[in-house]
């Protein structure tokens, strides 16, 4: 071993970094998160313009401010339930209105505009 | 404080290093891409330094642009990091060194244990380092640049653990030449 990484490693803790096991998780997981966060800004800019807190959304979903909290951070993975459940709550549209056509189309056997 | 390897080299000295300033807690390189990919901790981040987003260096930008411009920037320097750490350090056309910056725009030469800052193309997001070795650097934190001066406070405390660092480097026998360079770029 070097003297500089010698030196460096009698410093170092002994507590690994877990900073590669997330950024994988975030490479792995890029494509929703992405729908994640992108529903969480909607969220936060709704929130701070009804003046709103975390805490009154949760109570407003029944659900537990925890599970609030991860929405926000962009971390959560939705399911289409709780999403409806954020567009009543806040009296907002997340999933676009061209999403609902253009699975009206396909259920009447025509290709989405 | 401590140091934590983020991934270095098994057969000599180059890698990437933090220093970590409580036991216990995460490295400081962490909680920069914990923050950073946080929407709400950015959301929070911008409307506290909405002056400086709307102000004239960056001629006016929403909060949740701001937000989706550094998601974006993040997951680029995020993923350079990656692919180095999973290609090792034998590549010389694409290491730590070619990442990392000298501090000062001005300065073309990279000394051994300049603070140096990673910097993606004309991007806002800043990882702050020691630069130990060729290939060797002590990441002290990261932040997001919305001015051209390291006047707010977010940008202060930056030089502060910069500083911190050296004084913990020095006082552990790891010493380097005084600074050429500073930080008011």
């Amino acid at each position: 071993m070097n003297n500089l990484k010698d030196k460096l490693s009698k410093l170092a803790s002994d507590q690994p970094s877990e900073w590669k096991a997330k950024a994988q998780y975030r490479r792995e997981n890029r494509e929703w998160l992405k729908k994640s966060a992108a529903i969480a800004i909607r969220v936060l800019d709704a929130l701070k313009a009804q003046s709103i807190s975390q805490k009154q959304l949760a109570e407003r979903m029944h659900i537990s401010p925890q599970q609030i909290s991860k929405i926000v951070k962009g971390q959560e993975n939705l399911t289409l339930e709780t999403i409806s459940n954020l567009e009543n709550a806040l009296g907002i549209q997340i999933i676009d209105e061209k999403a609902h056509q253009n699975g009206a189309a396909l259920k009447r056997g025509k290709p989405a505009a | 404080m401590k140091l934590l390897p983020i991934f270095i080299a098994q057969d000599s000295e180059d890698g990437l290093w933090s220093i970590q300033l409580e036991s216990g807690g995460l490295s400081e390189f962490e909680v920069f891409f914990d923050h950073v990919n946080d929407l709400e901790w950015l959301y929070d981040f911008f409307d506290q330094n909405r002056s400086d987003l709307q102000g004239g260096f960056l001629g006016g930008l929403s909060i949740s642009d701001a937000v989706s411009r550094t998601l974006i920037e993040a997951e680029e320097m995020e993923n350079a990091l990656y692919d180095l750490s999973e290609q090792g350090f034998e590549n010389k056309d694409s290491n730590l060194q070619h990442l990392f910056k000298p501090l000062n725009n001005f300065e073309y030469a990279i000394a051994i244990h300049q603070k140096s800052k990673a910097r993606i193309k004309k991007g806002w997001l800043r990882l702050y380092a020691i630069r130990l070795a060729e290939n060797c650097y002590l990441v002290t934190g990261g932040a997001i640049k919305l001015t051209p001066n390291m006047k707010p406070s977010h940008l202060g405390n930056e030089l502060k653990k910069l500083e911190q660092a050296k004084q913990f480097l020095r006082n552990n026998g790891i010493d380097y030449p005084e600074d050429l360079n500073n930080y008011d770029e």
